[in-house]
């Protein structure tokens, strides 16, 4: 089928205003916050019904039009990136709340609702949507779900996975399904725990029964600081070994303090400590009087110089407004920035965040951490120039050096970011051939055709070959 | 742990029971499932063997594949609140190792002193704490698999946080063994709570006791909210066959644990709280009532019932009337009942008659003759022809448990 014969389709599908094919419009949609990899999409679409997307993907099945959904295009990691070209489909018209169920704790919602809209539709039931991810005022229930998001309180609360309980899906062959159920009940393989986290390669969401949490009666917010990183991350390490929990761990090192601290985001962080921690508690009021002291003590044992508890719920926001436009405020300080994601064993941070040192120091970068030091999860930043090609390899050689540092000790690639095009091809440094075959497996079967997002996750056989004969792979 | 020709009782197998192979570890047992597999045997794997009467009945079994001897702690991580463990670990065992170091796992499948890990991650069944601390797809993190073609695989790993790739995590807990040969598996733990209380309350009529669960669920966040009656194959000491029994199980520090006591005689005048040695009887006596009511041959069925916290009062009204008095035990703030009766044909009549409703029910337990031409799972909301493919794709010769699973994957 020809190109304008395919928009034609697409066009009596949603209607001629939403569908967009001219390459002003679709430049737009050339990358997401990773800004390494860009390609505009032939076609994009604005289905608002289930019904629509179903004909989408049966017109791109029949005719081999590769095709993938979009949240808010927040992704951090190439995922939402149409690579290969194709029909990108738009879910921000699917933003309909469908349903709440305080009594079961649930709410049934489309892909395109925000996070953050979300939570604060349930806020008069007493309930909140518990993913957090820094990005939560302007990302997808629908992202959050394809990437697994995260964010500080997952420490307690765990990633999205957790908190879905089934999901309706347009499948790569155009059949609409439902995986789990309302109830989380139940029903088979957990094909919803599957597709979470499949970052738009198994199917398109089209909506989802999400677990709504009760606020909690009482938080806390503690704000420790510390004149070494090491002794910040032994408090986490100490905090753990004592048997609690906090709902979130945040630690944040000096140059973002001080990039904090001389923005609009202000939040009063000590600018000569070499690092602070936030450790925030939740839950009844009984539990946090019976933790809190603990708390402080082990933060002062730690090498904590001043131990501050947020005494309103306005200083608490601002404390958190710090850490959550962390990335807002380097925006004065170089004309791009890296954000790596990569996580380790709670016990191996000190360890791993000296080597992150190191390695930035090779590259000659000053790096930036910011991260949620409670379950491990490291986000060394590095500023660089996008304009500079010479720049742009020194950068990617020194984030992909950290992802290897992680991994071998004990890590992972990705704790909340996505593997998207960002490190598909340094999955073979995690994973074998028999492991990565197996997601091929899953791939091949939900998506024979490899229309669904291609391109994404899952580095090419070719690749894993050249891997591990060089032993080494550029981004 | 349960013998193989006892777990045996709960199929009905032709020609008795098949061979066990016992290899001491899952290296030396990689050429011989490539060899079952390539034969086109049919093997069942056998962890505790305390959850073999779950499933449908089998299509065909050759060979028992008994993992017992992979029994060891490969690394527990205390700071990292991680371990990794192998599939034949008992789980009281390993309850045990990280006790030693505040931690645990908050598992209490069905027939739980004959549990194994493998067989905890392969059923993903909670127990009691599964509602209020969740259950395997969260406490998962790490797996390593033998497929039937020889093959191991690794998924996850030992970081409680993850999304490098497809969490394959998810699909193998509760896969009944029907796509692999579970070898370790890691997971993250919890700090375990230094004290327990345990406080029972009485109810005529179970609507009331479910709303008043719902209320102490969000007030006092007890570890457990259990419901029982006394009745067909289930008989608590001093529980009554008349009225719907609450145990409300409280885990946590002393000092939240007095706060939590407090407010529950606040809002539940007539509670009763049992001491030490009474609570320990009386939850020996819960899981005993239990792996009593799911012993093979004893002509009692258990079914699992789960619908919303509105309706689930509703359906159980209607199961009274077709079903007097039957036994009952459930997860009050999970809005699930298992049903204990002398045959399993209401289930057939509870399906029809809320059809197209959020009410599932699934056959936990009947005599080996009952489950004949009975749908053991129930209707799956999910695609059965993509099931389907998932198992043709990991185990295409079906050599592994097939027909147990739904649809008779």
């Amino acid at each position: 089928m020809e190109r304008e014969e395919i928009r034609r389709h697409l066009a009596a599908i949603v209607g001629e205003d939403k569908v967009q094919s001219h390459p002003s419009e679709l430049v737009v949609y050339e990358c997401d916050a990773l800004i390494f990899h860009r390609r505009p999409p032939d076609f994009v679409v604005y289905p608002s019904t289930a019904r629509q997307i179903q004909e989408i993907v049966r017109l791109a099945y029949a005719n081999d039009v590769p095709y993938l959904p979009r949240g808010a295009g927040t992704s951090l990691s190439g995922g939402a990136v149409p690579i290969s070209g194709g029909i990108l489909i738009q879910l921000s018209h699917l933003n309909r709340i469908l349903d709440v169920n305080p009594q079961d704790r649930y709410a049934v919602v489309e892909p395109g609702v925000i996070n953050l809209e979300l939570s604060e539709k349930v806020k008069p039931q007493g309930l909140y949507f518990a993913p957090d991810p820094s990005s939560q005022s302007t990302c997808t229930v629908g992202g959050n779900i394809g990437a697994n998001a995260g964010g500080p309180h997952c420490l307690k609360y765990g990633t999205t996975v957790l908190h879905v309980l089934g999901a309706e899906v347009v499948t790569p062959e155009g059949d609409l399904v439902q995986l789990g159920s309302p109830q989380g009940e139940n029903a088979g393989f957990d094909l919803t725990g599957l597709f979470t986290g499949s970052e738009g390669t198994l199917g398109i969401l089209t909506k989802a029964w999400v677990r709504l949490l009760p606020i909690p009666e009482q938080v806390k917010t503690f704000l420790a600081d510390f004149t070494s990183m090491a002794d910040a991350t032994r408090s986490v390490s100490g905090i753990i070994a004592r048997g609690i929990i906090p709902a979130a761990m945040e630690i944040i090192d000096q140059l973002t303090i001080q990039a904090v601290e001389n923005s609009h985001f202000a939040a009063g962080y000590p600018t000569d400590a070499a690092a602070v921690l936030l450790v925030e508690l939740d839950g009844l009021e009984c539990e946090i009087e019976d933790t809190e002291g603990l708390i402080g003590r082990i933060l002062r044992n730690n090498g904590a110089r001043e131990v501050l508890v947020a005494r309103d719920e306005a200083q608490r926001a601002k404390l958190w407004a710090g850490r959550k436009k962390a990335y807002g405020a380097f925006g004065r300080l170089a004309k791009n920035f890296y954000l790596q994601d990569t996580v380790v064993p709670r016990t191996r941070l000190t360890e791993v965040l000296e080597k992150i040192y190191a390695i930035a120091d090779k590259y000659d970068f000053s790096v930036i951490n910011v991260f949620h030091a409670g379950d491990g999860n490291l986000h060394p930043m590095l500023p660089y120039d996008a304009g500079d090609p010479e720049d742009v390899v020194r950068v990617l050689k020194a984030a992909e050096e950290m992802v290897r540092a992680s991994i071998d000790a004990g890590g992972s690639l990705s704790g909340e970011h996505g593997v998207g095009l960002e490190k598909r091809d340094l999955m073979p440094y995690l994973f074998s051939d028999d492991d990565l075959e197996v997601m091929r497996g899953i791939r091949e079967l939900f998506d024979p055709k490899q229309l669904c997002n291609p391109e994404k996750i899952l580095p090419t056989t070719k690749v894993c070959m050249e891997f591990r004969e060089k032993g080494a792979f550029m981004l | 742990m349960i013998p193989p020709a006892q777990a045996c009782r709960w199929l009905n197998l032709e020609g008795g029971v098949p061979p066990v192979h016992d290899p001491p570890d899952p290296e030396s047992c990689r050429g011989w499932i490539r060899e079952r597999d390539r034969a086109g045997d049919a093997v069942f794997i056998l962890g505790g063997g305390g959850q073999w009467f779950l499933g449908n009945e089998p299509e065909r079994a050759t060979h028992i594949l008994s993992v017992r001897r992979w029994d060891r702690i490969l690394d527990h991580s205390p700071g990292d609140l991680t371990v990794t463990v192998e599939a034949g670990c008992p789980l009281q065992r390993l309850q045990e190792t990280l006790s030693e170091a505040g931690q645990f796992l908050p598992f209490r499948p069905p027939n739980y002193p004959h549990a194994t890990v493998g067989g905890a991650v392969a059923t993903a069944l909670a127990g009691r704490y599964g509602p209020a601390m969740g259950g395997m797809r969260e406490f998962l993190i790490g797996i390593e698999i033998l497929h039937a073609d020889g093959r191991l695989s690794h998924a996850g790993g030992r970081v409680v946080k993850n999304v490098a790739g497809y969490d394959l995590c998810k699909l193998y807990a509760g896969s009944m063994g029907t796509l692999g040969i579970i070898t370790h598996a890691t997971f993250k733990v919890r700090p375990l709570p230094p004290a327990s209380r345990t406080g029972i309350l009485e109810f005529d009529h179970l609507s009331e006791l479910l709303e008043t669960a719902l209320s102490l669920r969000n007030r006092v966040e007890p570890a457990a909210l259990e419901l029982f009656r006394s009745g067909t194959g289930f008989r608590l000491p001093g529980a009554s066959s008349q009225r719907y029994g609450l145990a409300i199980e409280l885990r946590d520090s002393e000092g939240p644990i007095e706060w939590k006591s407090r407010e529950l005689r606040g809002r539940c005048p007539g509670i009763r709280f049992l001491d030490a040695a009474e609570a320990d009887s009386f939850w020996k006596a819960w899981d005993r009532e239990l792996c009593l009511a799911l012993e093979p041959d004893n002509g009692r069925a258990v079914a699992r019932i789960s619908a919303p916290a509105g309706l689930l009062a509703e359906v159980h009204r209607w199961l009274e009337r077709v079903l007097p008095g039957h036994g009952l035990s459930g997860h009050a703030a999970g809005s699930t009942l298992l049903v204990l009766a002398n045959g399993a044909g209401f289930l057939r009549d509870l399906r029809s008659r809320w059809k197209g409703q959020p009410v599932y029910a699934t056959l936990f337990k009947a005599d080996a003759p009952l489950k004949q031409g009975l749908d053991v799972w129930g209707p799956t909301t999910q695609p059965l022809p993509l099931m389907r493919r998932i198992k043709e794709r990991f185990d295409p010769r079906r050599t592994l448990n097939p027909g147990r699973f739904w649809g008779g994957i």
